[in-house]
């Protein structure tokens, strides 16, 4: 019955390739589960007739392929895997009918020549591929702790010079072994270690210091004896929200023009980057954009900010094009990483050089995240702008959750990046 | 987590031996027979056999899971029933709600550096496992894994696959297997679930049930969680329940639709309200409370609460409407 049913799965693999809506028909490893997880779903069904199997079989192979399947249209994807598994126990019925009656003609043959088995191809093929991984090897062991009980072994007078050292061979092997490079530019805080606390972080200067200091009186030392100073891996301070302001702006929501929403939600993101002491730069676009500052420190330039977003108003057509062109330029000029977010419905013109925008502007070093408002937006299109930029993205029916949504998906890129 | 399960030492976990969970599975199915555990998941939820046999074929042969559906249809309910009646050890599953801010650490665990500098890294202590090793030969219940971040997600690629967690260089062994649950990714809050993480698991997605399946459900929950106050439910008020429901899915105001669970409870909540007032739950009263359980969960293009309001008295008027003019 496994034979059959990976011919079966092996059918669906073939239709699947070469339909023109697929993109990639799904991970072989995803496959061969599928042969396995059909044959077992089979045996546990109460009652199994012939005309329920290729609805089951065609059910597992689309939960089990579904999540690594990449489509370029919509299509009803569970219609296209049943049709291709009708197709598919017609040709065994065919199969088994055209073997009962060669077997019948030509009895003396017992030996037949049987094809290998496309169960057994595949596992020879994710073989193949996993022995050309690099194998994953054990890390080394725990460095820094390691250099750690190295110094509260030995304690003399001499402790900070060999704490340096030690901190110096830590920044060395971190660098070699785990491809780590700690940026020192930016300290975040400095607090005791508590667990889940990256070992590299420990601060061994001062931490030998207090647990010399306990051990000459004969203490014990706890948690709160191991001192963590955090940095902020990279420099992310800088933000460029790009707003759409076309004529579609002007409409009523409820019984403010959204225009207006949009405007409240830039001084309360504003606000939140004033907080954290980011940077920030806002770029208007109708059918052209404008760059109405650059990059400024949000605390310090507070006023002069809120004083120019409440003059926005909305006319004209979509280029969100041109927004990300000017994005680009302002790019050139600052130093550190940088986070664009788009604000729009994405209904825009040059929807293909947008693409392409955003893919230099990803080659960069710039995340780029976009929120999608309004339920006619084309939420595809937005989405693949994230995805290109290695942003989020947000979808809200109305603009009244736009602080909240420029805020969060500011706040989850400085978390990754940080 | 549960407090049946003694700290591992270090050099235990270290010393683990591979087990073949889908095997076990397999041995639990064996022994139970089909039949018997499909009646037990009946006594929690109601026309999911088929969603339910297609988790457990999976599992037997080691595929983990992931229960796609939306809010409040009985994933985390379904996850747990299953791992409770396959009882592969003791706990017999670890179950975590993920969330966004959820580190790699969490998941795997992490050593103390103050207790191992002092008493050494096989001190019970020393390492406080997390929900990846202290799942081995069990079954793991991920709930609302699209919630977790990408950096999380990539924890689990290693633990699912290659069936071993590292925590700082130490290579501890850990087979389990996932039943993981999710809402679909266009439901705020959640992130793209990776394709390397997904490609490990299966998708069985549960949908809504139809309106006289609903219907049954509001009745059975209802007057299961209502036992106590000795009532009676009308199945009137049910069927209008269960007509808004629908009415309200098929519906392109609305976005969402409403859960099983706030109906189930719109409907109890009726009737507990009736039995403090010593009379019968009438329409009126179940009104009352479909707008008040039901109100939080309905999103769409609405401009304030009120409309939002209105909407939901609208669509119970035309349920009713429906339902008596069915009668009659």
């Amino acid at each position: 019955m496994i034979a059959e049913l990976a011919e079966i799965v092996a059918e669906v693999y073939e239709y699947l390739k070469n339909c023109d809506e697929v993109a990639f028909p799904g991970s072989i490893r995803s496959y061969i589960t599928a042969i396995k997880d059909a044959y077992m779903r089979l045996l546990l069904e109460p009652c199994l007739t012939p005309e329920k199997v290729p609805k089951i079989v065609s059910r597992i192979i689309y939960q089990n392929i579904s999540p690594s399947l990449v489509l370029k249209k919509n299509i009803d994807l569970v219609v296209e895997i049943e049709h291709a598994v009708c197709r598919a126990v017609q040709k065994l019925e065919q199969k088994k009918c055209l073997k009962e009656r060669t077997k019948t003609e030509t009895k003396e043959k017992s030996h037949e020549i049987e094809n290998i088995p496309w169960e057994d191809r595949a596992k020879g093929l994710i073989v193949e591929v996993e022995s050309s991984l690099p194998s994953l090897k054990e890390a080394p062991l725990i460095l820094s702790q390691s250099s750690l009980a190295i110094l509260v072994k030995d304690i003399d007078i001499n402790f900070r010079k060999e704490a340096k050292q030690a901190e110096h061979s830590r920044d060395v092997l971190s660098r070699k072994v785990f491809a780590y490079f700690p940026d020192k530019s930016h300290l975040v805080s400095i607090r005791e270690y508590s667990l889940y606390t990256p070992s590299m972080d420990v601060d061994l200067m001062k931490t030998s210091v207090n647990i010399s200091r306990k051990k000459l009186f004969g203490k014990r030392f706890s948690q709160r004896d191991i001192i963590v100073r955090e940095y902020s891996g990279s420099e992310l301070r800088n933000s460029i929200v790009c707003i759409d302001v076309s004529g579609s702006m002007r409409e009523l929501e409820g019984t403010v023009p959204k225009i207006e929403l949009a405007k409240k939600a830039v001084s309360k993101y504003l606000n939140h980057l004033a907080h954290i002491r980011g940077r920030f730069s806002l770029i208007a676009f109708n059918y052209r954009a404008e760059v109405l500052f650059k990059l400024e420190d949000a605390r310090r330039k507070r006023d002069k900010i809120e004083s120019i977003v409440s003059k926005l108003w909305a006319s004209g057509g979509t280029n969100l094009h041109a927004a990300l062109t000017q994005a680009r330029n302002i790019l050139k000029k600052c130093s550190g990483k940088c986070h664009i977010i788009v604000v729009s419905d994405g209904k825009t013109v040059f929807k293909k050089k947008c693409i392409s925008e955003a893919r230099i502007l990803a080659k960069r070093g710039a995340i780029l995240s976009s929120i999608a408002i309004g339920r006619s937006s084309d939420r595809e299109f937005m989405i693949k702008l994230s995805k290109i930029g290695g942003g989020v993205f947000h979808y809200l029916s109305s603009y009244k959750g736009l602080s909240k949504a420029l805020i969060d998906s500011d706040a989850s890129i400085r978390k990754f990046y940080a | 987590m549960s407090l049946g399960l003694p700290i591992p030492r270090l050099s235990e976990l270290l010393r683990r031996e591979p087990v073949d969970v889908s095997r076990l599975v397999v041995k639990a199915l064996r022994e139970r027979g089909v039949r018997e555990i499909l009646e037990h998941v009946q006594k929690h939820l109601k026309g999911l056999n088929g969603v339910v046999l297609d988790v457990l074929s999976g599992l037997s042969v080691g595929r983990h899971v992931w229960i796609v559906g939306p809010v409040g249809c009985g994933k985390t309910t379904l996850a747990e029933t299953i791992a409770e009646v396959l009882n592969l050890g003791e706990p017999p599953y670890i179950e975590v709600a993920c969330h966004s801010h959820m580190t790699a650490t969490e998941l795997t665990g992490d050593i103390d550096i103050a207790v191992a500098l002092q008493a050494g890294l096989d001190h019970p202590l020393a390492y406080i496992p997390g929900p990846l090793v202290l799942a081995h030969g069990r079954i793991l219940i991920l709930d609302e894994i699209n919630r977790l971040s990408p950096y999380s997600q990539a924890a689990l690629l290693q633990a699912l696959q290659e069936h071993y967690v590292l925590i700082r260089g130490l290579r501890v062994r850990s087979d389990f297997l996932m039943i993981a649950t999710g809402n679909p990714a266009e439901y705020s809050g959640t992130y793209d679930m990776s394709e390397a993480l997904a490609d490990r698991m299966k998708q069985v997605e549960i949908t809504l049930p139809s309106k006289d399946i609903l219907k049954e459900i509001l009745l059975w929950k209802a007057r299961m969680y209502t036992q106590e106050l000795e009532a009676e439910i009308s199945e009137e008020l049910a069927e209008v329940l269960a007509t808004m429901a629908l009415l309200i899915r098929r519906d392109k105001a609305s976005e969402t639709e409403p859960s099983v669970r706030s109906c189930i409870y719109a409907l109890a909540s009726t009737v507990s309200r009736a039995w403090l007032q010593k009379k019968e739950p009438t329409i009126e009263d179940l009104r009352r409370e479909v707008l008040q359980n039901l109100i939080s969960l309905i999103q769409g293009d609405f401009s304030s609460e009120e409309e939002k309001l209105r909407y939901l008295d609208k669509k119970f008027r035309e349920a009713l409407l429906l339902v008596r003019g069915r009668e009659h």
